[in-house]
């Protein structure tokens, strides 16, 4: 995949080994899956507060049914996520054991109180609910449903917060900046700057002997390293976290709710039974304020890209830059203007970044560590000869032949969040509010053009089914850009994935085995949740009935 | 209190809450399927209804066992991050049974749940050998996480992964821990159905009489365990046995609640078997059966506690002496003692609240209207 610098110890970082590609595909598969189960997880109490409201207000028994319905639905998908959740923890921790780095420093806070708080609170909260739905009062029933949703996102922050430093280390300050000089600092300085590097001394060590994570294997580990994070609170700080959860949950409300408009709207084009659009109406409005509020979040998670993520960024705009994004700058108006706001601000290639690589002249890592941690100069071995500057090239040229891919991805995402945006205009302008000339413009769309293609009735589940479409589309690719643009770290300008990934062997059997469970819970879940959802009775008969 | 000693009690408490809630699903995964089996040998109807209670059970406590495991394996990692990784590399495979397990056991709970009365009783009750294989691969998998504490094979030059699956301790622990879930299993089972308005007393009888039963391998099993322990594991033995068996016990803090498990544990059987009886004569043994059910999980907590603290200063013992809990413990950061006091305040809610839902879903099989 990445190009070899001709050093053996510099490759060992960067190069992915056999195991490490293994352990990708199992991992990409899991997070996947558990983001499926988490965006229905999150949409779907929505969708369920929009109908219990209108049932409350209009006493319509037909919202009251498919609230329970959903709810019965929404029990068994959380069971799912949790099931999903406990493999990809587990996963995480087994898979790429140097992850249990984050759990002891910069993730403890959000993880423990994701754990502790969030999830244990959202457990209880959904089985209460499903218990008291139709039968207790509506403010009790209300308050406990959007309570469990509170916490579900709440859970979100918290894991997304970990993401987010994965992303951008918040607070670790210059030390990414030394070993790669194009990287900005990642706020105040609260790594210990000797604990840091015997730390990735320790991991880099063990991966030119196999597997960095071995370094966390050793008894003495903690004590080697020392202090090294002094602020555990810092990450719940970091401007990251904040963009991408709202960015993040914004994007699996869409899903979540957009799976029940879908659903919904297959029902209708089936049945041509009205009750489905009268169901469908209330979601529509769900739909559309967050649909229409994503591109506001996303445009600032998209400056944390530009910020601290530049490698990431260049390899985002890889297809419209062309070849010249291989090369020192070049000039593209529209994304300069959204990056920068300055259409003449040139976007860097990436011969810009091996060029500041260059600035770090023939300093070697064996001359780094004799001036600042010559205690961890023995961890070096081989990699003491090697320069920093090799070093920072190799880190550039790992992400170049995946440029086109994340392009590809930021893309899609692009281009399906402006349809995406379009049908929310459409469907908010023609059938929930009307707006003097806009109305008409998005009528005259609606009913004209698209009435005339699809036929006029069919215009409104077309419009619903796009959008639940679009969300997913727009949001598996956008978090594929996210996630593949990090490469070659797991921890941007701290960690490399080799350096993540287990020291047992991830062979192409075991990954496949992995795989194919997983797709058995995907495909089983799938037909639970479509199971209960279409037995309304279900939740009263899991209940039981009056003693 | 030194952050050691914190972080090794707060570790043994998020387990034991854990524990609290785990035996109970093994017990019950285990029991249902004997009785459902049980029901279509003989074609008993009250057999059937009994394995119904008694899988209601076990769905009712599955979530939040799992909600428990998570903050255990949280902080187990934040806490001690390379012992976490040692038992990563060390017990992959074991790891990764146990996960199996864990991933095969919600959809044929889903199974075993929906087609109960759909197909033929024969088919169902051979569904729940997956079932039950399914639970029990979890404990199978993760005891040896425990075996390896107690003789740590990763110490030993050219270890493998695979090795781990040798460890002298894992047979009478896995033995003992198995037997302990069912009889706990039986005896909150025996509890929940006495304490409900109508109680069933032939399942209160049963579910006593499972319990009972079960006592007497569970202690063997027990003494399996400790002569396991005092082979490879002496420091362990003294701390558990103390001087009454003659040992010169390291510390005072374990033997005594040792003593007062298995004090308790002649208690619950007595008040199981006076229960048993009172079930017999027709009559409803509401207080004893729950105060059964309590003390089983009361003396499921102390010999934990005893089994796991017992170990202190060490962590990975071997023989007299080993790798003590302050080498392991977390250093990359301080740990915020506010952070660890809102996460205690936050479970102990949440407990309480799940422990009144689960009192008004399970004992009083559903909830007031308003």
């Amino acid at each position: 995949m990445a190009i070899s610098t001709g050093d053996g110890a510099v490759d060992a970082l960067y190069l992915h080994t056999a195991s490490a590609d293994n352990a990708l595909v199992v991992s990409t598969f899991g997070i996947y899956l558990h983001a499926a189960f988490v965006s229905l997880t999150l949409g779907f109490p929505l969708a369920i507060l929009a109908w219990l409201i209108e049932w409350y207000r209009t006493g319509d028994g037909l919202y009251l049914k498919y609230a329970k319905t959903l709810t019965a639905v929404w029990a068994v998908n959380f069971a799912l996520g949790v099931v999903t959740g406990t493999v990809v923890e587990f996963g995480l921790l087994d898979i790429w054991p140097t992850s249990i780095l984050l759990f002891s420093s910069s993730g403890f806070v959000p993880l423990f109180y994701e754990a502790t708080i969030a999830f244990i609170g959202e457990a209880v909260l959904v089985g209460l609910f499903v218990m008291a739905v139709g039968r207790w009062r509506a403010r009790y029933t209300l308050s406990i449903l959007l309570a469990a949703w509170a916490l579900g996102s709440l859970s979100g922050y918290f894991i997304l917060t970990v993401n987010a430093w994965m992303n951008v280390p918040w607070g670790v300050g210059g030390i990414p900046r030394a070993l790669y000089p194009f990287l900005p600092t990642y706020g105040p300085d609260a790594a210990n700057l000797t604990s840091a590097l015997t730390l990735a001394a320790l991991v880099m060590n063990h991966t030119l002997a196999g597997a960095g994570s071995a370094a966390l294997a050793n008894v003495n580990f903690t004590q080697a390293v020392g202090p090294f994070f002094a602020d555990p609170w810092l990450p719940l700080a970091n401007p990251d976290a904040i963009s991408t959860t709202v960015h993040t949950l914004l994007a699996a409300y869409a899903v979540g709710v957009g799976a029940v408009a879908l659903a919904l709207s297959a029902r209708y084009l089936r049945t041509r039974d009205e009750k489905y659009l009268k169901l469908l109406k209330p979601l529509l409005w769900i739909m559309a304020v967050v649909v229409l509020a994503q591109p506001i979040s996303g445009h600032f998670m998209g400056e944390d890209v530009v910020a601290y993520q530049p490698l990431k960024f260049t390899a985002s705009v890889a297809l419209t830059g062309g070849q010249a994004v291989y090369g020192y700058s070049f000039n593209d108006p529209i994304e300069a203007l959204f990056a920068y706001g300055n259409p003449n601000h040139p976007i860097y290639g990436f011969q810009y970044y091996l060029q500041q690589c260059g600035a770090l002249g023939n300093a070697t890592f064996g001359q780094l560590y004799r001036q600042l941690d010559p205690q961890a100069l023995g961890y070096l071995g081989p990699l003491a000869n090697a320069t920093l500057a090799q070093n920072c090239e190799a880190a550039v040229l790992s992400l170049e032949p995946l440029a086109p891919l994340v392009s590809a991805m930021y893309y899609t995402m692009v281009g399906s969040g402006i349809l995406l945006a379009i049908a929310a205009l459409l469907v908010l302008l023609t059938y929930l509010v009307r707006a003097p000339v806009l109305s008409a413009i998005a009528d005259f769309i609606n009913f004209k053009l698209l009435g005339r293609l699809l036929g006029k009735d069919n215009v409104l589940p077309f419009l619903a089914s796009a959008m639940a479409v679009l969300s997913a589309v727009a949001a598996s690719a956008g978090w594929a850009a996210r996630e593949v643009g990090r490469q070659p770290w797991t921890v941007y300008g701290l960690f490399t994935t080799n350096e993540v990934v287990t020291s047992v062997d991830v062979t192409p059997g075991f990954a496949a085995f992995v795989v194919l469970v997983l797709a058995a819970i995907a495909a089983l879940g799938a037909a639970a949740m479509y199971y209960t959802a279409t037995r309304p009775g279900l939740i009263d008969k899991l209940r039981g009935s009056h003693e | 209190m030194n952050s050691a000693f914190l972080s090794f009690v707060l570790l043994g408490f998020f387990l034991e809450m854990h524990l609290v809630f785990v035996n109970v699903i093994i017990g019950a995964a285990i029991l249902t399927v004997l009785v459902r089996y049980l029901a279509y040998r003989r074609n008993d109807a009250r057999l059937d209804a009994l394995a119904r209670d008694m899988f209601r059970l076990m769905v009712a406590t599955d979530l939040f066992a799992g909600v428990w495991a998570t903050i255990l394996t949280v902080y187990m990692a934040s806490a001690f991050p390379s012992m976490t990784a040692i038992f990563m590399k060390a017990d992959f495979y074991p790891i990764a049974i146990a996960l199996v397990g864990i991933v095969a056991s919600i959809p044929l709970i889903a199974a075993y749940w929906h087609l109960w009365g759909r197909i033929g009783p024969r088919t169902h009750s051979a569904l729940g050998i997956p079932l039950a294989a399914s639970v029990l691969l979890v404990p199978i998998g993760f005891r040896y996480l425990f075996a390896e504490l107690d003789y740590p094979q990763f110490i030993k030059p050219g270890f493998s992964p695979i090795d781990a699956f040798a460890n002298p301790i894992y047979p009478p622990l896995i033995a003992h821990t198995i037997i302990g879930a069912v009889d706990i299993g039986a005896f909150v089972l025996a509890a929940v159905l006495a304490a409900r308005k109508n109680p069933d007393l032939y399942g209160v009888r049963l579910s006593l009489g499972v319990g009972l039963a079960l006592l007497a391998p569970q202690a063997v099993a027990g003494g399996y365990y400790f002569a396991a322990l005092a082979k490879y594991d002496p420091y362990i033995a003294a701390n558990v046995a103390g001087p009454l068996l003659g040992y010169d016990s390291p510390s005072g803090l374990f033997y005594p609640a040792f003593y007062a498990a298995v004090a308790l544990a002649v208690a619950l059987g007595l008040i199981a078997t006076y229960a048993f009886y009172q079930a017999t004569k027709g009559k409803a043994p509401r207080a004893t059966a729950v105060a059964a059910g309590v003390l089983a999980e009361a003396v499921m907590i102390l010999m934990e506690y005893v089994n796991d603290g017992a170990r202190y200063p060490y962590m990975f013992v071997t023989g007299n002496g080993g790798i003590p809990a302050a080498q392991l413990v977390n250093q990359l950061i301080q740990m915020p003692p506010a952070a660890i006091y809102v996460a205690l305040g936050s479970t102990l809610f949440f407990t309480a609240l799940f422990s009144i839902a689960f009192y008004y879903a399970v004992v009083k099989r559903l909830l007031p209207e308003d």
